[in-house]
């Protein structure tokens, strides 16, 4: 029997498990930054973070396990996509300061008037008067973030900046294995290195092809291995 | 119970559903009723919308005696702001209570209504730990006049220059003073933004007479960043009001903002020329000793020993302003409690690397060149031409004397980024300009600002 001809069973819509923590985020050479992040979490050490990397290096991950560790530790926090953000208006920052702990992603998507600059230089001002902790996400450092409003710009860097740090191979492995594991798969290594072998190396893409892979292998009840690979993504 | 319920909604809910709309909600249970408060409208909103109806049946499913009440509303539990501010409490007759209270119907408060406006002064920002250097002492013995002598000294003492450079400081610092000879005296700091944002939540609110009544009765009033009121009238003139008559009153105005009075864009007249009556007194970037001495007094309230050798290496690669400047020093801090590691320079080097490739990477001889250029209004060209007049000799050697104090390129390298000049010509301009930041005031205040729009 062909693979084709299985009737393609529906995937349940199950996303891949959304198990952002920090036991999960292959660190590399991010072991500061994690350190850092943990503790800020925690409401020791930094108030402000901010982290920044120009590819998918884990920055979502970072700030969703600071919230799941936050909440562990009975700590109120928020975190907000720079969908959620773009959705409503700058109220949405209203009152923000009673948290804990805030976290603030994709700064570069949605800081791009200065309504939403005002509203950020004024949540920081009202974090700090507080004693709250913030920990934001970019994709460029505050001095590259194209952010007319200096007062804000200056403020993004109050607390330590973070870049991090691109995965060596070893490590892509271990993350590519990790966030298949986050999804009940158990990825062959003769498969993952087919996969860093023969498509971009960026674990964005990588991940994107996963989760491609991982519906494919559902709908056609097989498991992930190279010549499901080869069906999913034929080549040219 | 909460926390039996927040485990199954961990299991039932993803990661970042609950990190958004449900871990920002604080909880306070009592007998058989659990009452969630959230931070705002729309955390209130999403959650009645999408998880109220779970929430419900999984504590219903929880709860033997079948008696659970759920109550979702917007509030606080902790009102107590961070440990290190003071509250000095606004008047019970403060207008908060009308314009804090949210328009959702199902909303109230569950806690005394906080003030809607800022009055906190922060003890941290002190004379004492403010560090004096030639750029600001001027601003510093201004502002202990006004503390000693409010509403008498100088009225509205107005501070302005680039940001993070210890204006917000200066403010407080006056606000502790007066509270320490006068603990009654009724002071608030505000963000002009917020006097904003206040403003219209009271007009939406019906509410404007006890805003007015609550501004105009203070002792004295700190705005911060005034130049967030240009553009916004209706704001303007609120604030033309609420200055008028705490100045005809005697009672003390500090502003500032990131510009002079009169060059700020969007501000009506009447309140720009009323800005510059008192006294307005420029802040400007530290220099280099100075930026030492706070890094040092920086790391002495950490309790970090910081080499002088340290401060001196950080204090040199981040010029800009002093918030910066803190953040490197967190970062090495933050570097060094992860390593156990002594603080060296070759620690803090390493410990900046990426802060200080970025630095390198930004600025460059041609974009010094350029920028020079369009602040002097000539052409890059001129530049590097030949051309011996005055008006393009000075901007040549401004431009030289930045290469060399903002790039690591050898002093051969930057002769030939200046259409091949001799080594010796870059050393000149260098001396020169030195010179000349001494004896001329405009060429030193336009090498400070270049200095500013390059390093930002």
């Amino acid at each position: 029997m062909s693979f084709t001809s299985v009737h393609p069973q529906l995937p349940l819509g199950l996303e891949p498990g959304e198990l952002f923590n920090f036991d999960t985020f292959v660190e590399g050479d991010n072991t500061l930054v994690t350190a850092v992040l943990r503790q800020c979490a925690l409401g020791v050490g930094e108030t402000q973070v901010y982290i920044w990397s120009e590819g998918a290096l884990g920055k979502t991950h970072l700030l969703q396990a600071c919230g799941h560790l936050a909440a562990r530790h009975q700590r109120t926090v928020c975190y907000l996509t720079a969908t959620q953000i773009q959705q409503n208006s700058i109220e949405i920052f209203d009152g923000l300061e009673q948290l804990q702990l805030v976290c603030l992603d994709e700064l570069d998507c949605w800081l791009n008037s200065p309504a939403w600059q005002e509203a950020l230089f004024d949540l920081i001002n009202r974090l700090r008067e507080r004693g709250s902790s913030l920990v934001m996400a970019s994709s460029y450092s505050p001095d590259a973030s194209g952010i007319q409003l200096a007062d804000l710009r200056s403020r993004l860097s109050w607390g330590p900046v973070f870049q991090l740090k691109t995965l060596s191979d070893q490590d892509k492995v271990l993350a590519l294995r990790a966030r298949a594991r986050q999804s009940g798969l158990e990825l062959a290594e003769n498969v993952v290195d087919y996969l860093l072998r023969r498509y971009p190396r960026d674990l964005a893409d990588q991940f994107r092809r996963l989760e491609i892979l991982d519906k494919a292998a559902m709908s056609m009840q097989r498991s992930v291995t190279i010549p499901l690979i080869k069906t999913v993504f034929p080549e040219n | 119970m909460w926390s039996n319920c927040l485990q199954r909604l961990e299991s039932e809910l993803s990661d970042q559903q609950l990190n958004t709309w449900i871990r920002p909600l604080q909880v306070i249970e009592k007998h058989n009723k659990i009452k969630l408060l959230a931070p705002n409208r729309f955390v209130l909103d999403w959650v009645n919308q999408n998880f109220q109806e779970k929430i419900q049946s999984i504590l219903v499913d929880l709860d033997t005696s079948k008696n659970i009440q759920l109550v979702v509303e917007i509030g606080s539990q902790t009102t107590t702001p961070a440990p290190q501010t003071i509250n000095h409490a606004p008047d019970q007759v403060s207008p908060s209570s009308t314009f804090t209270s949210h328009s959702s119907a199902t909303t109230h408060r569950s806690t005394p209504p906080k003030s809607m406006v800022e009055h906190n002064i922060n003890p941290m920002f002190t004379f004492d730990n403010f560090v004096e250097g030639k750029s600001n002492q001027l601003a510093k013995a201004a502002s202990i006049q006004v503390a000693q002598n409010p509403g008498k000294a100088y009225n509205p003492l107005f501070f302005y220059g680039g940001v993070g450079l210890g204006k917000t400081h200066l403010m407080h610092a006056v606000g502790n003073m007066m509270l320490q000879n006068n603990p009654d005296a009724r002071i608030t700091y505000i963000h002009s933004e917020r006097f904003v944002g206040n403003m219209v939540k009271a007009l939406q609110h019906n509410a404007i007479d006890a805003f007015k009544q609550h501004y105009r009765s203070l002792d004295a009033i700190l705005v911060d960043d005034i130049q967030f009121f240009a553009g916004k009238e209706r704001s303007q003139e609120e604030f033309f009001h609420t200055f008028n008559a705490l100045l005809e009153a005697g009672h003390q105005i500090i502003l500032t903002c990131d510009r002079y009075p009169k060059e700020v864009e969007g501000l009506e007249e009447r309140l720009r020329s009323r800005f510059g009556w008192g006294l307005p007194v420029c802040i400007e970037p530290p220099e280099l000793e100075t930026r030492v001495a706070i890094l040092q007094k920086k790391a002495e309230e950490s309790n970090i020993d910081l080499p002088t050798e340290v401060a001196f290496f950080i204090a040199k690669r981040i010029r800009s302003n002093i918030r910066e400047l803190e953040g490197a020093f967190r970062r090495v801090l933050a570097t060094a409690n992860f390593t156990g590691s002594p603080v060296t320079v070759d620690f803090a080097k390493e410990a900046l690397r990426d802060l200080i490739a970025l630095q390198d990477r930004t600025i460059t001889i041609d974009n010094i060149q350029k920028t020079v250029a369009e602040y002097y209004k000539i052409r890059t060209s001129d530049l590097l031409s030949n051309r011996r007049s005055r008006s393009i000799t000075r901007p040549r050697q401004l431009a030289m004397a930045l290469s060399k104090e903002l790039t690591n390129h050898s002093l051969p390298e930057i002769g030939a980024a200046f259409g091949g000049r001799d080594h010796t010509t870059i050393l000149h301009g260098c001396r020169k300009v030195a010179e000349l930041r001494e004896s001329d005031s405009r060429i030193n205040e336009d090498y400070i600002n270049l200095m500013r729009i390059l390093s930002n």
